[in-house]
Parts: C-alpha cells; sequence; structure tokens
C-alpha cells in the first residue's frame, strides 16, 4: 500500500523533476568585437535564446543575425547585407554540450569551469568547436559566461580587399547568459 | 573668358565634391534613426503579429523583417541586461511566447513601464526564435 502511493507520488512529481533539469533564458547576450588601427567594431545582441540541460550537460545557443546592434547604422546595414547575408542565413545556432559534467555541482553555488564543445552554424557553414568557459551557480539561477574568437573566414564571410585591412582577421565573442529554471 | 569659364568648372567640381565628401562623413558615423520620428509601416496587437509568425513563418519573415512595427500589449517582465541593454517582454497571459522588445541605452526607466500595464512600443523586427524580436525600439505609450 504504501509502495503503491509512494509510486503514485513519483510518478507525478517526477515530470517536475525532470522540467527543472532545463534552464532557459531569452535574454541572453552575445557581443563581439574587432579592433584594427583603421576601424573598430563592435555590435551586441541581447536577445539570445538559450537552454541548458543541468542533467545531459546539453547547450543550445540561437541569435538572429538582426539583432545585433551597432552604434553606425550603415555599419549594421553592410553586416546584415553584404558580411552575414541576414535574409538568407537570418539565425545563427550553438548546439553542443559540456563535457566536465562531473566537474560541476549545480547544488552547490559557487563558479566552475565549463568545456563545451559542440558545433556553431554561422552564415550556413557549421564548425566543430571547443571552447572554456564559467559556470556560477547563484541563489536563483545560473550565469554562464565565455570569451573566445572567431574567423569571419571560418564561416564563408566574404570581407571584400578594399576593406580587408580595416576588420580585424579575429573577433571576439563575449557571451553573457543568466538563466532560470524552466517552467512548463 | 577663357578664364573664368575654368574658375567656374573648377569651383563647380570643389563644391560637388565637398557635399559628396561631407555627405559620405555623415553617412559613415550616422547613428539609428530615432524610431519615435519615423512612421511605423505596422501598427498591430503582440498577439496579431506572434500568430502571423507561427502559422507561417516564411511568409511573416518577408512581410515583416526590417520594417518598424508598433506593437501593443500586456508587459510581462522589464528584463535588465549585463550591459547597457534592457529587453520589455510584451506577453499575453496564458501564451508561451510573446514580443521581446530591446532598448539600446535603457533610453525609458523601468519606471516607465510597469508589469502588468498595456504598453505601446515602436521597432524593427528581426525574425522569431521562441518570441517575435524587436530592436532599436522606443516606447510610444503606457
Amino acid at each position: 500500500m504504501i509502495k503503491k502511493t509512494l509510486l503514485q507520488v513519483l510518478l507525478i512529481a517526477l515530470p517536475f523533476a525532470i522540467s527543472a533539469q532545463k534552464h532557459i533564458t531569452k535574454n541572453g547576450y552575445i557581443e563581439f568585437y574587432g579592433k584594427t588601427p583603421l576601424e573598430e567594431i563592435k555590435a551586441g545582441n541581447n536577445q539570445v535564446a538559450s537552454i541548458l540541460d543541468v542533467s545531459t550537460g546539453e547547450i543550445v545557443f540561437q541569435v538572429l543575425m538582426k539583432s545585433f546592434h551597432f552604434e553606425r547604422a550603415l555599419m549594421e546595414e553592410h553586416f546584415n547585407e553584404n558580411y552575414v547575408e541576414s535574409e538568407k542565413f537570418p539565425k545563427s545556432v550553438f548546439k553542443g554540450r559540456i563535457t566536465n559534467l562531473s566537474d560541476i555541482d549545480f547544488a552547490k553555488p559557487g563558479v566552475y569551469t565549463a568545456q563545451v564543445e559542440g558545433d556553431l552554424t554561422l552564415h550556413n557553414i557549421s564548425k566543430k568547436i571547443s571552447q572554456t568557459g564559467t559556470i556560477e551557480i547563484i541563489k536563483d539561477g545560473i550565469v554562464a559566461k565565455s570569451n573566445f574568437k572567431i574567423k569571419p573566414e571560418d564561416y564563408d564571410i566574404q570581407i571584400p580587399s578594399v576593406v580587408r585591412d580595416k576588420i580585424a582577421k579575429e573577433m571576439d565573442v563575449t557571451v553573457n547568459m543568466k538563466y532560470n529554471p524552466m517552467t512548463q | 573668358m577663357k578664364k573664368q569659364k575654368l574658375f567656374f568648372f573648377l569651383g563647380a567640381i570643389v563644391i560637388v565634391g565637398l557635399s559628396v565628401g561631407t555627405y559620405g562623413i555623415y553617412m559613415y558615423f550616422k547613428t539609428h534613426d530615432d524610431l519615435s520620428k519615423v512612421r511605423p509601416d505596422f501598427v498591430m496587437t503582440a498577439r496579431a503579429i506572434l500568430s502571423e509568425f507561427e502559422m507561417d513563418e516564411a511568409a511573416a519573415s518577408v512581410r515583416y523583417i526590417s520594417k518598424v512595427i508598433e506593437i501593443t500589449g500586456p508587459v510581462e517582465s522589464v528584463e535588465i541586461g549585463s550591459d547597457s541593454t534592457m529587453n520589455v517582454i510584451l506577453k499575453d497571459p496564458g501564451y508561451t511566447s510573446g514580443v521581446i522588445c530591446s532598448f539600446q541605452g535603457r533610453n525609458i526607466g523601468e519606471m516607465d513601464v510597469k508589469k502588468g500595464s498595456i504598453a505601446t512600443i515602436r521597432g524593427e523586427c528581426s525574425g522569431i526564435l521562441f518570441d517575435v524580436l524587436l530592436n532599436n525600439c522606443v516606447l510610444i505609450g503606457n
């Protein structure tokens, strides 16, 4: 009898326990920055959607290229029309997993180093990338941060030779996410 | 007489050159248009644009992306970013998705939009992820 009740409680509670493993943000921030003596390029996107599953370590990021904001309107127009071709390829997606999941105690507040590897799709080109970041467990959620470099040429983003020297060969990418438990 | 013609000709070239140069420099450093002074291409509710994107994303993308859209809907929350930006989320009760409006430089105070109130926001549509996203937003009414 007790066993049966226990089983019932478990069956009812299980879906909630599973859903609590997933954390989500729709207001994540990704910035890229490149500087040469001739030109400084900086753009931020505060509408990054990301889901982190703490039980499997799976992590997914999605951004709309059009949501990258440049201070100068013409630079933003060139970025969308000539470089990343936002109309043809509106989204950039990263799908991967934390490979050192056992080093992170999601129940204990603190800052942990996370190794992440997966596929980054940008401008319709997918590349395997492997990066390091931090996972911080705080009272009301999880904060994930990372800093890495990408080369536009790796994603077949063509930069005309006239301006090639003005644009940095590598872009610094900054990732800053604040996840909340997924409620549904 | 010939000299006069030459001067006139050179003068015209200098003037045209200067105006093209000035215009070029102006365009190069120009920031984004203040959308409060731009007439919206579409005026609609948060629910209406969301349902169009959910029904046919491809068609809605062609229709709305890069257009200036004025959206009215209930404020679900205001999210302050780690940088200088903020998002105002318009979402109808009972819906899982809505419209996320990105403001640069927090040109509205957090107190200007209250959770639960109805706000009207103008912005440029970037498309849809889980929610319809608007960029470069300004608050029109609250």
